[in-house]
């Protein structure tokens, strides 16, 4: 007789298949065409011309956290938007998406941030 | 309850308590494909590239509407004043011009001022480098214009940059290359001509000559084409407009630490 785990098993993978995440090699800068929703700890916001910083820790699944380096417009489009230098503070669980790097590498462009209660900080055109 | 039942029950139970904890990692993964939800708040000039086509921004919202302020002066001449720019696909077209030739609405014929493409020099490669290493990078976000018969000055506040054109016939011969060049100013009708030499750019060992015409429109907007010296001829290189912007002020933000925290190579 077969194992009522294994039965377990199998069904619990195939209702796992949605959370899989994507990786990317390609050439260079950023890959608009593959979105990622990245989720982290903000480390560092640099309010910075010509362009901003977000440095996010994000857990490894392994009780670790790697870093993403992810570029954002200048400060004098995000604060056309409404953003401030403290919109965002470090220690902040935040949930970004992002242009990912086509190198692979841990980074990219943010283009929107999704704060704890919900709140979207987002930037258009100005 | 048959054993046969309680296998069937412990198997359910086993794939439930492993389920719940499978649809747990969606949740809890921290990196993964965007959804259109996602994409729905993303910067409207992006939304297209991000959803493979599947959102379509509307027109409004790729161009800011109902800005306030000032109208435009009806002085052609009059560039004085604030802007944010928009690069033009594709270039103006049009067959290469000699630099020497008086071609229909180009530049004069110039000289062999000191300083143009004649002896390459040195390039500024090296510590120190500018955030900004090229000439198409002077047209940045928010730009003023201040004109006055003398000179005219851009302050682009994306980047701190100043570029400076004073009108005269010649360049300076002490010019040294960098990446904002050697320029002077004329006016041709009521086009403003700049002319610009001595422009380096990071890794290219040569300097490059540009000649930009910009002409004021009806409805303040700046059009912008831009020239490039390639083998003599004067090449089209692209076309930017710097739209009229009297809602825009300057956003004030001084750097705190020279860039340190940049991480990017730059200080």
């Amino acid at each position: 007789m077969k194992s009522p785990i294994v039965g377990a098993l199998a069904v619990a993978l195939m209702m796992a298949v949605p959370g899989t995440a994507i990786a990317h090699h390609s050439a260079a800068s950023f890959d608009r065409s593959k979105p990622l929703v990245v989720a982290g700890t903000l480390k560092v916001f640099e309010w910075a011309n010509p362009h901003t910083w977000m440095t996010v820790t994000v857990p490894d699944g392994k009780g670790g956290g790697e870093e993403w380096r992810l570029e954002g417009p200048s400060v004098s489009i995000l604060a056309r938007n409404g953003w401030k230098k403290d919109s965002v503070k470090p220690g902040e669980q935040i949930r970004l998406l992002v242009a990912p790097n086509r190198d692979g590498s841990k980074g990219g462009e943010f283009l929107t941030v999704k704060k704890a209660d919900g709140t979207v900080l987002k930037f258009g055109i100005v | 309850m048959s054993a046969r039942w309680r296998n069937h029950r412990r198997t359910g139970l086993c794939a439930c308590v492993l389920a719940m904890g499978a649809w747990g990692m969606p949740a809890m993964a921290q990196v993964g494909a965007a959804t259109l939800d996602d994409i729905a708040d993303a910067p409207p000039q992006f939304k297209e590239a991000l959803s493979g086509g599947k959102i379509k921004p509307q027109a409004s919202e790729l161009t800011r509407q109902n800005i306030q302020g000032a109208p435009p002066s009806q002085d052609p001449r009059d560039l004085n004043g604030m802007y944010n720019f928009l690069r033009a696909p594709g270039g103006p077209g049009g067959a290469p011009r000699a630099p020497g030739a008086a071609a229909p609405g180009g530049p004069p014929p110039r000289g062999a001022a000191p300083g143009g493409l004649a002896s390459p020099r040195v390039s500024n490669v090296g510590a120190g480098a500018c955030v900004i290493n090229n000439f198409a990078g002077l047209t940045s976000y928010s730009t003023t214009i201040l004109i006055n018969p003398r000179q005219v000055l851009f302050l682009m506040e994306e980047n701190h940059l100043m570029r400076w054109a004073r009108f005269a016939d010649t360049h300076d011969p002490a010019a040294k290359p960098s990446f904002t060049g050697d320029s002077i100013a004329r006016w041709d009708g009521d086009t403003l001509v700049i002319d610009t030499t001595q422009v380096a750019t990071r890794g290219k060992p040569d300097t490059d000559h540009y000649v930009e015409r910009m002409t004021k429109q009806a409805d303040g907007n700046i059009a912008i084409e831009r020239f490039r010296e390639t083998d003599g001829q004067l090449a089209p290189v692209e076309k930017v407009a710097l739209r009229w912007r009297p809602d825009l002020h300057y956003v004030e933000d001084i750097c705190e630490d020279f860039g340190e925290a940049f991480g990017i190579g730059y200080q």
